[in-house]
């Protein structure tokens, strides 16, 4: 179960001036260390200019965060409340925007869903945090919308985060923004 | 918000703004492949999304 608290997190090493990308040190369980980098950087969409991706782990050998790896931090908890404050100092930057997880895969995002919940007191200090499953109209003849291409018609559809909601029934999106 | 951890933020924000390091990383493809945005298919579905997003967000503030 992982403890977000933002007194005890890694100093960056590297940084960039607009806060979009921070690298810092995880020691591991072997006694080496792991280079982390975390970037919060447009979704690339221009229909959606206010959402930005949370994304973070190492680089892979292409150059991109490798964001399968399975690393075995000394301390998770201080590696995700590193994380989760980047991503505070970035939106304190940029009031304005959301930041988003899709979460790479299941196992991922049951991660950030039982971080969320667990830690749903210490995280409304600053963040409000949105979950968005996606759904498909029902017609009156019984069938599901499809699309132009005959598949079904799946929309985003966004609600405050249930915190009752169990990690075994995860969203499919998760967004969060500066808490006001 | 504690005290110490705003003295934090400044700290990081300083290093930011003394840091040499060119904003931005590789240039961002289109369309993304994010899951998001492939649901979103035109500005209209873009409009209602973001219209119900923050309509969510309002919610869960005020609770």
């Amino acid at each position: 179960m992982i403890k977000i608290n933002f007194d005890d997190t890694f100093d960056p090493i590297e940084l960039v001036p607009n806060l979009s990308i921070i690298k810092f040190n995880s020691p591991l369980k072997n006694n080496s260390e792991q280079q982390l980098i975390v970037k919060v950087l447009p979704l690339g969409d221009p229909l959606l200019p206010n959402v930005y991706n949370l994304s973070f782990g190492p680089i892979g050998a292409d150059g991109e965060i490798d964001d399968q790896a399975k690393i075995e931090h000394e301390n998770t908890d201080k590696v995700f409340s590193s994380i989760l404050f980047y991503s505070l100092i970035f939106l304190q930057r940029y009031p304005d925007l959301t930041i988003g997880i899709d979460g790479s895969n299941d196992v991922r995002a049951y991660l950030y869903h039982r971080m969320i919940i667990t830690n749903r007191v210490y995280l409304s200090e600053y963040f409000v945090t949105t979950g968005t499953d996606w759904y498909v109209r029902l017609l009156r003849n019984g069938n599901i919308e499809l699309d132009s291409e005959g598949n079904a018609f799946f929309k985003p559809k966004p609600e405050p985060f249930d915190f009752k909601r169990q990690a075994r029934d995860l969203y499919r999106y998760y967004m969060f923004r500066l808490k006001a | 918000m504690k005290e110490n951890i705003r003295d934090k933020i400044k700290k990081v924000v300083a290093l930011a703004n003394s840091s040499v390091k060119e904003n931005n990383s590789a240039p961002i493809e289109y369309p993304s492949n994010d899951s998001l945005s492939k649901s979103i298919r035109n500005k209209q579905e873009a409009d209602i999304f973001l219209a119900e997003l923050d309509a969510a967000f309002k919610m869960a503030q005020s609770r």
